[in-house]
């Protein structure tokens, strides 16, 4: 199921709000433990029952290897179990999501004939296998105390986190649904709750979905656009991933804290940021936080020395490439993005001298041509788009121009007789994208500062009402495809 | 606190709810019943209308096929039939796309009678294919997705919106929908169809066996399927006139055996069903040739739609089992012979 759709907003949310804080009402804590546990499988479900035993199977045993990492066994045993544990984590989440590519390669290299599997990606394997890897881990560390299978199921298959991230860690979860004092209805937290996730719900809706349109007919004519058409394409995707991501952030940290959870930051303003290093301080944190704790420390580092330290970084740039997508145009991305993080490092003190406007906007066009990469199907798609940019001409193909006939601010700049009616609606709502990314507090600046006053309201009713009637052009959400 | 969220979300609630109270009592893509007269209605996109057109007209009979069919006169068509008709076309439109308009007039209707122009789009698609994604809510009969009609801010503004100011405006509802669309608006003539024939792309050419392929599944999944789930009534399958330009790109192109295999094998099939009759004009040479009747390769003047209509009910130019084969072949057989810088010039 997704946020921005009816069934979500008007029949599971409300409902699950409802048995929640009923049953706590009543101190019957487990049983609305239970309830929440029951809500966020059918959130799973709805997209697909059949993805349903492979998240339950997971949990499972994750909880199982987690019960024998912390219990009194055998150091040699315990080391054992959690190679186990993480072989097996990332044994399913390599045949899900890498044995075609695998495959792919193989018959490539060895001229062989493989057939391919055409595996389905279970929706949010990546999320909730690398959560309970940490888990795992922190049991082998004996850094979590024990928790019963109900705390554990709850943890992993929360649903406003399930399927897109935050990754989170248990940590950060369990002693919060055990804490008594967040058990009763607070309406601090509601209203907090509701404002993320009404702007989270616009970011999505109206912004990240608009652009999406325009991106969507670019790379479907990737060779035949005009050169302003590639331009819009690869800027309209730079902004669409943005809010699309930021969007989802926001309206889970929303949900989250309707129920009185409050999730990890995950995004906070990563386009603000004036180089490479900034931004993934900034973009998907959690994932970020992952791979420092898992990855980067467990390789040593910055302990030892330069050359080992930016060997380090390279790794998890890769591994982050690879995690993000089976293909070599996210291998690519995370590659360029390694040895930009590596580069950035080593020409700190040089590049400080340069003003913070040529940083960010070196930054800024850096980021616009590797999330090109990201985006196109194959590299063949990647060249042929950066050819374009080249291209002269301003025209929009009739494709594009029939994508946005539905658009109801397109509408009216046409009825009003605006020339070129298409190409002006892109680049006025390319500019409000970047004004919001760039001068906008984020929503978590705008919760911890909230007030419940008059002029809030009228902006949280505004953008409920116009996005819940804007989601009948439902779409998923990019990071559901990691 | 506790004031704001509640004002907040009883707010938004009835904003949104008021929405859909509007679209429903106005109900401008004619879902729960035809436009009041009081209304102008003047959207004009076919993938929304349709479904309402079909679920809420009343009629006996449909017209079914791509711009092809796009000009045909309602009227006429009805007087020549004798029986209630619309026409529910899709431009660019393929097989899928009529075979879902075509459920919704089945689930709705009692059929006699279903007019089919074919185009390639027939054969040359996969059978799934649509032209474009198409507003499925519109077209089912599940109720909880018409929330996606009613609570919709493109259907309020778009239509809605646009239907009442209209109206106020003092407009009225064009007969687009039933008459010509641009057969009196477009240019026509040998000029035109040559400068298009020039700007046109080469055909992508394929192996037969693709196009063998998706004329046998496209037949399968959405027209037999049709004809046997509905024996009580009478399919009437055309095969409009092509200018002489067509088959000379068709043949520049290496695809003339294909469409040819593609027509043959169609109308045998159709006419091995006891309720389907299939119609040829594609080899009435003096349509063929007069250019002056087309405004680029296919796409003709509306007197010729209303020709087939009326030929159709009389039942002239209709194949036969034992025709059919030889018919198209004749055809085959005169433009192998044809002369094209004839007409090209």
């Amino acid at each position: 199921m997704l946020f921005n759709s009816y069934e979500f907003v008007f029949l599971l949310l409300p409902l699950t709000l409802l048995v929640w804080y009923g049953l706590n009402h009543f101190r019957l804590y487990a049983a609305a433990k239970v309830s929440l546990v029951i809500s966020s499988l059918i959130f799973y479900a709805y997209f697909n029952w059949s993805y349903l035993p492979i998240l339950l199977g997971s949990v499972l045993i994750n909880y199982l290897f987690g019960r024998i990492l912390i219990s009194d066994a055998p150091k040699a045993a315990r080391r054992l179990v959690v190679w186990l544990g993480v072989l097996a984590n990332l044994g399913v989440l390599g045949y899900f999501k890498y044995f075609d590519f695998f495959l792919q390669n193989l018959n490539l290299v060895f001229r062989a004939d493989f057939t391919l599997r055409h595996i389905v990606l279970p929706l949010g394997i990546s999320f909730f296998t690398f959560q309970q890897l940490s888990y795992v881990i922190d049991c082998y560390k004996r850094t979590v105390p024990r928790y019963n299978f109900l705390d554990y199921a709850l943890f992993v298959s929360f649903f406003p986190q399930l399927v897109a991230g935050p990754i989170v860690l248990h940590s950060e979860i369990v002693p919060q649904f055990a804490d008594v004092s967040k058990k009763s209805f607070q309406s601090d937290s509601f209203s907090r709750g509701v404002t993320a996730f009404a702007f989270g719900l616009a970011k999505k809706v109206l912004v990240a979905d608009a652009l999406g349109m325009v991106v969507n007919a670019g790379f479907d004519a990737v060779s035949s656009l005009s050169g302003v058409e590639a331009w819009l394409t690869m800027l309209c995707y730079t902004m669409q991933i943005y809010f699309d991501f930021s969007g989802y952030c926001d309206m889970a940290t929303g949900i989250g804290r309707m129920f009185n959870v409050e999730l990890p930051m995950n995004f906070n303003s990563p386009y603000k940021a004036d180089d490479i290093v900034g931004f993934w301080k900034r973009w998907h944190i959690t994932l970020t936080r992952f791979f420092t704790q898992y990855v980067y420390i467990p390789l040593g580092g910055n302990r030892k020395g330069t050359a080992r330290t930016y060997l380090n970084i390279f790794i998890v740039f890769l591994v982050s490439g690879i995690w993000h997508g089976a293909g070599y145009t996210f291998i690519l991305w995370g590659v360029l993005h390694g040895v930009a993080n590596i580069l950035c490092r080593a020409f700190k003190k040089p590049l400080g001298y340069l003003p913070k406007a040529v940083r960010w906007t070196a930054n800024f066009a850096f980021l616009n041509l590797t999330w090109v990469i990201f985006r196109a199907p194959t590299m063949t798609d990647a060249a042929a788009l950066y050819r374009r940019l080249g291209a002269g001409g301003l025209t929009l193909s009739a494709a594009l121009r029939k994508s946005l006939e539905k658009n109801i601010l397109q509408n009216l700049l046409m009825n009003f007789g605006i020339p070129q009616s298409e190409l002006v609606y892109i680049v006025l709502l390319l500019a409000a994208a970047v004004l919001l990314a760039l001068l906008c507090r984020n929503t978590n600046e705008r919760i911890e500062r909230f007030r419940p006053t008059v002029r809030s309201a009228v902006v949280v009713i505004a953008l409920l009402t116009v996005s819940v009637l804007s989601l009948s052009g439902v779409s998923t959400f990019l990071y559901f495809n990691f | 606190m506790k004031k704001w969220w509640i004002a907040v979300l009883c707010a938004a609630l009835c904003l949104i709810l008021g929405a859909g109270a509007v679209n429903f009592l106005i109900d401008p893509l004619m879902q729960y019943r035809p436009l009041h007269p009081a209304l102008t209605f003047v959207a004009f996109d076919y993938d929304y209308i349709n479904p309402g057109l079909a679920k809420n007209s009343e009629y006996d009979g449909v017209l079914v096929g791509t711009s092809l069919a796009e000009n045909t006169d309602m009227d006429k068509c009805e007087t020549f039939f004798g029986e209630k008709m619309i026409k529910l076309i899709y431009p660019g439109g393929t097989s899928r796309n009529n075979r879902e308009i075509l459920d919704v007039a089945f689930r709705t209707h009692t059929l006699k009678t279903v007019i089919w122009v074919m185009d390639d789009t027939l054969y040359f698609n996969e059978s799934g294919d649509l032209s474009h994604e198409l507003p499925m809510y519109l077209y089912d009969d599940f109720l909880p997705n018409d929330v996606n009609y009613l609570l919709n801010l493109s259907v309020l503004y778009n239509y809605s919106f646009k239907d009442v100011f209209n109206s106020l405006r003092g407009l009225s509802t064009p007969a687009l929908l039933r008459g010509d669309i641009w057969g009196h608006s477009d240019a026509f003539g040998k000029d035109v169809v040559l400068r298009g024939l020039r700007d046109s792309p080469q055909a992508e050419k394929r192996d037969v066996q693709y196009y063998q392929q998706h004329v046998r599944d496209n037949l399968e999944h959405n027209v037999l399927a049709l004809l046997k789930a509905h024996p009580e009534t009478e399919f009437y399958f055309c095969f409009p006139p092509k200018s002489i330009v067509y088959w000379y790109s068709a043949e520049h192109d290496g695809v003339i055996d294909a469409k040819f295999y593609s027509m043959e094998y169609v109308a045998n099939v159709l006419l091995r069903q006891t309720n389907a009759r299939v119609f040829f004009f594609a080899d009435r040479m003096e349509w063929t040739t007069d250019l002056s009747l087309y405004k680029d390769s296919i796409h003709f003047k509306p007197e010729i739609n209303d020709r087939m209509s009326q030929e159709m009910a009389q039942g002239s130019g209709e194949l036969t089992a034992q025709t059919a084969s030889e018919t198209i072949r004749v055809l085959h057989d005169a433009l192998k012979e044809t002369d094209y810088s004839e007409y090209l010039n």
